[in-house]
């Protein structure tokens, strides 16, 4: 677990209470632990627990280029640390808190020192001053790699979201203080929140600890004549964002809002009023001191309210039918083993059985019926039986319930959809030994059969094989994809990467090595190029894989977090090489060091039904694409997604045949069918037909001079879980998910829809290999 | 009132008014608190304080361990 965020900045928590209170700092976080696992609580110690144990606060951030957050929390700190005066002193008295003022310090110094540059002694109201429009990727709230932490909390990938869940664990906070910035034109929020809630939380004791905190925060506003609202934002079943996140743990979730819009030290609203950082500082200051005052007051109810979280969760979450979770063993063990890390990163407990088993009636994610399944030993199993059963059960889900059809973010986020785990549910806690789960699956290289005779071969059954194959290209390795099905010296093969001695140097056998020992794959020394069944190693079905030069948009015109996904795909995920390179630069440079470019999802961005922004042909003008048109032709591989395919599109840049069909109406995510049209290296690894997220949806079919490779199936059949409008499925039916088409020597690969949001997708991380891999196998 | 509190008290307005960055670091603390000066404030350990501009994530960091060195009601915790 990283102490660091990505560009290896600290992440730090401040504790501060009274002396006597952290003297005793281990007691009180143990006996805080006793109430979040009621199993560990001992008879009649729950009196003593409320009495004698301070409550315990963390105030925090995960968007800290919200300016006015971080300066709030070191006055507060300054506060609680210095002052002594009655109110404080009650304070500290009776509460632990726990301030993490710079939660995720990438963006939080990405934009000081950029704002740095820019300012001026006077400082500047002008909305249009240079101090209140950062440059692309400054003031967002994005980590290092440009994704959202604030969107991670259900695969808890980001370094800064797996901190803030170890923190919580292990400190153990009852009430979250989240605090925040919005739209310039708007007051100052706190909850309570709308509806939809998730039905998976005690909504009603939400509910009673929104109001009994905002009732104090009123009259402090009101007393000083300052503007707020609550009951009407920032309501919604999705766990992904911080505060929410927070309420699956015990905690009660507070989110506060300012008005900040550019924010800078001052800035001019609409009407003409200025909104200064003082301001902004002191309406979050005066929030955070009335609820520690609120907690004070209400320390012994919390306490209570908290165990009984946890105590009403022992059982399976209360109206819900099922019980428990069981997952199959994957063909893949890196999804798998993905999967239960994300589990484990959320506390939630798993159990792996030890013996076969059935289950009269399981219900599971990619079919309609209830039924007997049977399921082999080594299948995970998770309870609803744990103090984690509402967060677990949560993230497992097959599609949340949303009272009214509002949705903030997106609407659909199971674990199994993301990873492509297969996965069934039952209502009853299966009676099959068992043993704990406290790592995921280990991954491990190995190449079997010592220094290959005739060639090394490895099956291709996850991003995994294609990673490796990427990286032995990438070195020079000659290689390729054996279609299969396919046996070679007695192991059989869906489909086979094959790295042949004769067509390899000497040094190639400590390259496979290397590449192993990073790699975790599993290959396979063969002395033989015969297969007993299926094509011989020799034989032209063997499809050729380049070496791959990749480079990929960023920077201006890119939506940040598209280009974030394939930076930390690259980067960070499967540590392959590859150059970012601006607009300009694919518009003039020598692009001949390059025979793939990837255009991620950006120029216009599409929200509930709407089209924003500049498209992709703004950025590139005629000359660039004409550029960019011109090294296609010779012979390169242009990836497009989404944005970057309207660019590509007969619509947009010209550079194909494609159709673009406009938007769907609002498509907050949903999980969708497609099926593969024609047989093509692009889908190896897939079946004929498999899922893909839509939201935001654009529509696209290949054009005269192109081809379809997968396309949305027919309605009816289209929709396995999520959100979508009978009008938008019936928009989607038939339009494609995946063209093909050659100019001159190369082709243009276009995705409909992003494939990797967020790299949260990592079921379709194939999809982009193929692309990479296998484009030039493109007719 | 006593007299000489008095004065102090009115020093101390006058030389708020003559040092903005110090008046507005009052303005954003809390109402009627007082405040042990041994404790460092944000402006003895980065000769600054809010809203005069926005800490670097470098200078939260010096600040967060000078005080978690000096006070005994703090204690800092890398995640």
């Amino acid at each position: 677990m990283g102490r660091e965020d990505y560009e290896g900045k600290k992440l730090y928590m401040l504790i501060v209470s009274s002396p006597e209170n952290l003297a005793a700092l281990d007691t009180h976080v143990g006996n805080l632990s006793k109430l979040a696992d009621p199993r560990t609580l001992g008879s009649g110690e729950l009196d003593a627990i409320v009495e004698n144990t301070p409550a315990t606060v963390m105030i925090s951030t995960i968007d800290t280029s919200e300016a006015s957050s971080v300066e709030a929390m070191q006055i507060a700190a300054y506060q609680l640390l210095a002052g002594n005066d009655a109110r404080t002193l009650r304070i500290l008295d009776n509460v632990l808190t726990y301030i993490i003022p710079v939660e995720n310090p990438s963006p939080r110094d990405r934009y000081v020192s950029w704002y740095n540059t820019v300012r001026s002694r006077i400082p500047k109201s002008d909305p249009n001053a240079a101090e209140h429009n950062p440059p692309w990727g400054v003031g967002n709230d994005s980590n290092h790699y440009q994704l959202d932490p604030n969107r991670d909390m259900v695969p808890l990938q980001m370094r800064e979201g797996r901190a803030k869940v170890e923190l919580i664990r292990k400190w153990r906070p009852e009430l979250a203080l989240d605090i925040h910035e919005m739209g310039a034109e708007s007051t100052f929020f706190f909850p309570p929140y709308p509806e939809p809630y998730n039905t998976n939380l005690p909504n009603d004791t939400l509910k009673k600890w929104w109001e009994i905190y905002a009732q104090d925060m009123r009259k402090q506003f009101d007393e000083r004549g300052w503007q707020y609202f609550s009951g009407e934002s920032f309501g919604s079943p999705f766990l992904g964002m911080h505060t929410l996140y927070t309420q699956y743990h015990g905690m009660i979730g507070i989110l506060f809002e300012q008005a900040a819009g550019s924010g800078g030290l001052v800035l001019e609203r609409e009407d003409g009023s200025l909104l200064t950082l003082r301001d902004r500082i002191q309406h979050h200051v005066t929030g955070i001191m009335s609820y520690l005052d609120t907690t004070v007051e209400k320390r012994p109810e919390l306490h209570r309210d908290f165990y009984e979280f946890f105590r009403s969760s022992m059982n399976g979450v209360p109206d819900v039918e099922h019980k428990a979770y069981a997952f199959p063993p994957d063909d893949d063990p890196n999804k798998m083993s993905q999967f239960i890390q994300s589990l484990l990163a959320h506390g939630i407990e798993v159990q792996r059985t030890t013996e076969a088993f059935s289950a009269p009636r399981a219900k599971g994610y990619y079919t309609e019926n209830t039924e007997r399944h049977d399921f082999p030993a080594g299948t995970y199993l998770v309870s609803l039986q744990q103090p984690l059963s509402r967060l677990a059960n949560a993230v497992l889900e097959k599609e949340p319930y949303h009272s009214i059809p509002v949705f903030y973010d997106i609407s659909v986020w199971a674990l199994p959809y993301q990873y492509g785990i297969d996965g069934y549910w039952m209502n009853d806690v299966p009676r099959v030994p068992t043993e704990p789960v406290a790592q995921p699956p280990k991954l491990r290289g190995e190449i079997a059969g010592g220094r290959a005779g005739f060639a090394y071969v490895w099956p291709y059954r996850g991003a995994l094989d294609a990673a490796a194959a990427y990286r032995l290209a990438e070195s020079g390795v000659s290689l390729y994809l054996q279609p299969g099905p396919t046996v070679l010296d007695g192991t059989s093969y869906d489909a086979a990467f094959v790295a042949p001695v004769a067509d390899n140097d000497e040094s190639f056998h400590d390259t496979v090595k290397a590449v192993v020992e990073e790699i975790p794959v599993q290959v396979k020394a063969v002395s033989t190029g015969y297969s007993s069944e299926g094509s011989d190693l020799g034989s032209g079905s063997m499809q050729p894989v380049g070496k791959p030069a990749v480079a990929v948009l960023t920077r201006d015109g890119t939506d940040t977090s598209a280009w974030g996904s394939f930076y930390f795909f690259f980067d960070e995920m499967y540590r392959l090489p590859f150059t970012p390179i601006t607009a300009q630069q694919l518009s003039e440079a020598d692009l001949s060091r390059y025979n793939t470019i990837i255009i991620p999802d950006g120029g216009q961005s599409v929200r509930r039904g709407e089209i924003r922004g500049k498209p992709y042909e703004w950025y590139f003008r005629k000359e660039g694409t004409q550029h960019l048109k011109d090294w296609v032709a010779r012979g390169g591989t242009l990836i497009t997604v989404k944005g970057g395919t309207a660019f590509a599109s007969g619509e947009g840049g010209e550079l194909t045949s494609t159709k673009s069909l406009g938007l769907t109406k609002e498509t907050p995510g949903a999980i969708l069918r497609v099926e593969a049209r024609n047989q093509s290296p692009l889908t190896a690894g897939y079946p004929s037909n498999f899922h893909v997220l839509s939201r935001n949806t654009r529509l696209f079919s290949a054009g005269d001079a192109g081809r379809s490779v997968l396309s949305y199936v027919d309605a009816g059949a289209m929709n396995v879980a999520g959100y979508l409008l009978e009008e938008d499925e019936a928009k989607l039916a038939g339009t494609d998910f995946l063209m093909t088409e050659t100019i001159g020597k190369g082709r243009v690969i276009m995705f409909a829809e992003d494939p990797n949001l967020r790299n949260q997708w990592t079921h379709l991380h194939q999809l982009i290999f193929n692309a990479i891999l296998f484009g030039p196998l493109v007719r | 009132m006593h007299p000489f509190k008095l004065l102090g008290t009115a020093l101390c307005l006058l030389g708020a008014q003559l040092m903005p960055g110090l008046a507005a670091a009052q303005d954003t603390r809390v109402p009627d608190s007082t405040y042990n000066r041994d404790v460092p404030t944000i402006q003895d350990v980065l000769d600054f304080e809010p809203p005069e501009r926005f800490a670097s994530f470098y200078e939260t960091e010096k600040l967060l361990h000078r005080w978690a060195a000096r006070i005994t009601r703090a204690r800092n915790s890398t995640c």
